[in-house]
C-alpha cells in the first residue's frame, strides 16, 4: 500500500456539525460502526445482536463541500498506486462507486463534541453572567459570539489510512485521526419492499410517547399488531412488572399513512426497538413498514434548518412468533 | 500563639478554599504578619501553592506567636468551605485561632454575624463555625518549599480555562471509551500530551489505538515574567516545549481556575508549572 498517497478519496466540508452529530447520536448506541462512502453521502452503520442494524445517511447536502473520488473508478490511480488483490476485491464487490471501512463510533462522537465544547462553554457563561456580557472573550466581539461560526473538514486519503477531521473554530482548531478498521460486510437484513404488509407513517413523537409507556414495564419483548379492523395499530408488551397496550387508531390526523391489507402481528426484542428512542425523540416523522416476512423496518425522517435528513432502524422478528406460521 | 482576624473579603477567600478543595483534603496553612499561605500536597501528582497578602481577604489582622509571628496550621478544606458558605450573608466574620473548652484541642473558630431587617424582628443572629485544625511546629514544614523550577522554556496565558477544561474532559472520555483494557490494567488510560511555544500557541494531543486527537489555540499571550526576561536565546519562537500529564489530574488543575483572571503555564525541562494570577 502506498503510504504517502497524495490523492485525497474523500474531502468534505461542513459548518453545520451539531446536524451531523445528532445524526450520528441517534445510532451511538454501539461502539463501533461500518461507514460507507458514495458521490450521493456518507452512509454510517451499526449493528446490534445480528438482528437489528442502523442505518444514519448524511446526505451531501449536509456538506457544503463534498468530493469523492471513488479510487476503483478512477484507473490511473488503480495502475500507480493499487496492487492486483485490490483489483480483485472490487471484481467482487458490486459496490464499485463506494468505499468502506469499519471505525470507532464512539470515539467520532466524542471528537464531534470537541467542537461544540466551545460554542457550548461561551453560551454558559453568557447566561451565568447576566449583565456582564461585555466580558472579553479574547477580543472576539459579542456578535460573532451567538452562533458557532466554525467548520469541520472530513478528509480520507483511502484504504489504510485515518480518517482526519479538523475542526476549526476562532482561534482553536482540533484535528482528530481516527483509525479505520478493515470493513466487516454484514449483510444487510433486507426489506422486501414488493410484499409489505404495512406501511405507517406518524409523527415519530407519538411514537416515542407509545414506546416509553411499554417502558414501564421494563418489558422483554415488544408485539406489534396490524390490522384493516379495529384495533388498527397496537404495540404491546408483557414483562414482569405486567403488561401494557398502547392502541392507535386509523384517523388520519393521527397516522398519516396506513396501508395495511392484512392482519399481522409480529415480535421483537424490546431492547433493540429502545435503540431508536433517540431518534424518535428528534424526528419529525416516522415510516413504520414492516414485509411478510415480519421485517421491520422505522425510517425517521430528521429536519435542521430546512434539510431533511433520514435514519433508518431494520429489526428482525423473533421467528417462534410469526404470523406467517 | 494568638490569632484574631475579621474577614472583610468572604467571596474570595471562599471560592479559593473551594477550588483548593477539589485538589486535596488537607491544607498547610501558614500565617505571618504579612501573608497567608496555602500549601497543598495531596498523595497524587499535583502539588498546589497559593500566596496571598493578608490585607487582600482580612482586616484587622493581629497575629502573635513564639515562633517569629508565624503560625502554622494543618486545616481540613471540606470543613473551613462548609462554615465559609454559611457567612455568605453575613454582615460580619471573624476568625480566631482558640480552643475547644471541652477537650482543649486547636480549633478555628468562625463568628459569623448576621444582621436581620425583616418586619418580625430586628437584631443580630450569631453562629460560630469551629473548625478543628493541628498546629504544626515550625520544624514539621520546614522541609516542604516550593519546587525549585529552573527558567521556563516557554511561558503562555492559557485560554479561557472552562474551554479548556471541556476540551480535556471529552480527550478524558476518549480514552475511557476506546481503551477499557488499559483502564483496568495500569490506571493511566489518560495521558496528555501539552505542549506550547513562543509564538502563542499551546497544544493538548491524545493518542491511542483508536483515534489520535490534537486541539490547537493559537494568538495567545506570552507574558513578560520578571524572573524570565525574553531571552529565550537559542530557542526558535515557533518551537513547542511539551508536557505529559495525567487527564485527570490535569482536569482537577484546570478545576482551580475558578478564581483565577489570567494562567499562565511555565513549561520547563522535567516540571511544568501552572500559575494563576488575580483574584
Amino acid at each position: 500500500m502506498d503510504e504517502n498517497n497524495p490523492l485525497v478519496v474523500f474531502a468534505a466540508k461542513t459548518s453545520s456539525v451539531r446536524q451531523i452529530l445528532s445524526l450520528l447520536k441517534c445510532i451511538g448506541f454501539i461502539p463501533k460502526a461500518q461507514v460507507q462512502i458514495s458521490s450521493e453521502g456518507v452512509r454510517v452503520t451499526v449493528e446490534d445482536s445480528r438482528v437489528m442494524q442502523a442505518h444514519a445517511f448524511l446526505d451531501k447536502n449536509l456538506f457544503s463541500e463534498y468530493s469523492f473520488n471513488s479510487p476503483k473508478r478512477n484507473p490511473l490511480l488503480n495502475l500507480a498506486g493499487h496492487d492486483a488483490e485490490d483489483i480483485e476485491v472490487d471484481d467482487e464487490e458490486d459496490l464499485d462507486s463506494t468505499i468502506s471501512f469499519g471505525i470507532s463510533l464512539s470515539a467520532l462522537l466524542e471528537c464531534l463534541q470537541i467542537f461544540g465544547a466551545d460554542s457550548s462553554f461561551r453560551e454558559r457563561e453568557r447566561w451565568g453572567q447576566g449583565g456582564f456580557s461585555t466580558m472579553e472573550h479574547g477580543g472576539i466581539p459579542e456578535n460573532q459570539l451567538a452562533k458557532p461560526t466554525g467548520t469541520c473538514d472530513f478528509i480520507y486519503r483511502g484504504e489504510g489510512h485515518t480518517l482526519d477531521l479538523i475542526l476549526e473554530e476562532h482561534e482553536v482548531s482540533t484535528s482528530c485521526q481516527l483509525t479505520t478498521y478493515e470493513f466487516e460486510p454484514q449483510g444487510e437484513i433486507p426489506l422486501a419492499r414488493d410484499s409489505l404488509a404495512q406501511k405507517i407513517i406518524m409523527k415519530a413523537d407519538w411514537l416515542y410517547d407509545a414506546i416509553q409507556e411499554l417502558d414501564g414495564s421494563s418489558p422483554d419483548r415488544l408485539t406489534m399488531a396490524v390490522s384493516p379492523r379495529h384495533p388498527f395499530f397496537s404495540l404491546s408488551s408483557a414483562g414482569p412488572m405486567g403488561s401494557t397496550s398502547v392502541e392507535f387508531s386509523n384517523d388520519r390526523s393521527l397516522l398519516e399513512t396506513f396501508q395495511v391489507p392484512v392482519a399481522v402481528q409480529n415480535t421483537y426484542k424490546f431492547g433493540l426497538i429502545k435503540h431508536a428512542a433517540r431518534a424518535m425523540a428528534i424526528a419529525t416523522k416516522v415510516s413504520i413498514r414492516g414485509d411478510n416476512l415480519g421485517v421491520l423496518s422505522l425510517q425517521f425522517m430528521i429536519d435542521h434548518d430546512g434539510k431533511t435528513s433520514f435514519v433508518d432502524f431494520r429489526y428482525m422478528p423473533f421467528e417462534n412468533e410469526d404470523s406467517d406460521d | 500563639m494568638r490569632f484574631k482576624t475579621s474577614i472583610k473579603n468572604i467571596s474570595v477567600l471562599t471560592k479559593l478554599t473551594s477550588c483548593l478543595s477539589s485538589i486535596g483534603k488537607l491544607a498547610w496553612l501558614k500565617l505571618d504578619e504579612d501573608e497567608i499561605r496555602f500549601t497543598l500536597m495531596p498523595e497524587a501528582s499535583v502539588q498546589v501553592f497559593a500566596t496571598l497578602a493578608q490585607d487582600t481577604i482580612f482586616d484587622d489582622y493581629r497575629i502573635a506567636s513564639a515562633n517569629e509571628n508565624v503560625i502554622n496550621l494543618e486545616v481540613p478544606l471540606l470543613v473551613l468551605l462548609r462554615a465559609l458558605r454559611s457567612c455568605a450573608s453575613a454582615s460580619d466574620a471573624t476568625l480566631r485561632l482558640t480552643k475547644r473548652a471541652s477537650d482543649n484541642s486547636p480549633i478555628l473558630c468562625l463568628t459569623i454575624t448576621t444582621s436581620s431587617n425583616s418586619s418580625i424582628s430586628s437584631g443580630s443572629t450569631l453562629v460560630t463555625q469551629e473548625i478543628p485544625v493541628r498546629v504544626l511546629s515550625g520544624a514539621s514544614v520546614d522541609g516542604i518549599r516550593e519546587p525549585m523550577c529552573p527558567e521556563p522554556d516557554v511561558h503562555v496565558i492559557l485560554p479561557p480555562l472552562a474551554h479548556i477544561r471541556s476540551v480535556t474532559e471529552r480527550f478524558n472520555k476518549l480514552s475511557l471509551g476506546s481503551s477499557p483494557s488499559r483502564v483496568s490494567n495500569g490506571g493511566d488510560g489518560s495521558r496528555l500530551i501539552l505542549s506550547a511555544n513562543m509564538a502563542g500557541q499551546f497544544k493538548m494531543r491524545l493518542v491511542n489505538d483508536a483515534v489520535k486527537v490534537e486541539s490547537l489555540w493559537k494568538g495567545l499571550n506570552n507574558p513578560n515574567m520578571e524572573q524570565a526576561p525574553q531571552s529565550t536565546g537559542d530557542r526558535p519562537q515557533d518551537e513547542f516545549a511539551k508536557v505529559t500529564v495525567d487527564g485527570k489530574e490535569w482536569g482537577k488543575v484546570l478545576k482551580v481556575g475558578g478564581l483565577a483572571k489570567k494562567v499562565i503555564a511555565c513549561k520547563f525541562p522535567v516540571c511544568a508549572r501552572v500559575r494563576y494570577n488575580g483574584c
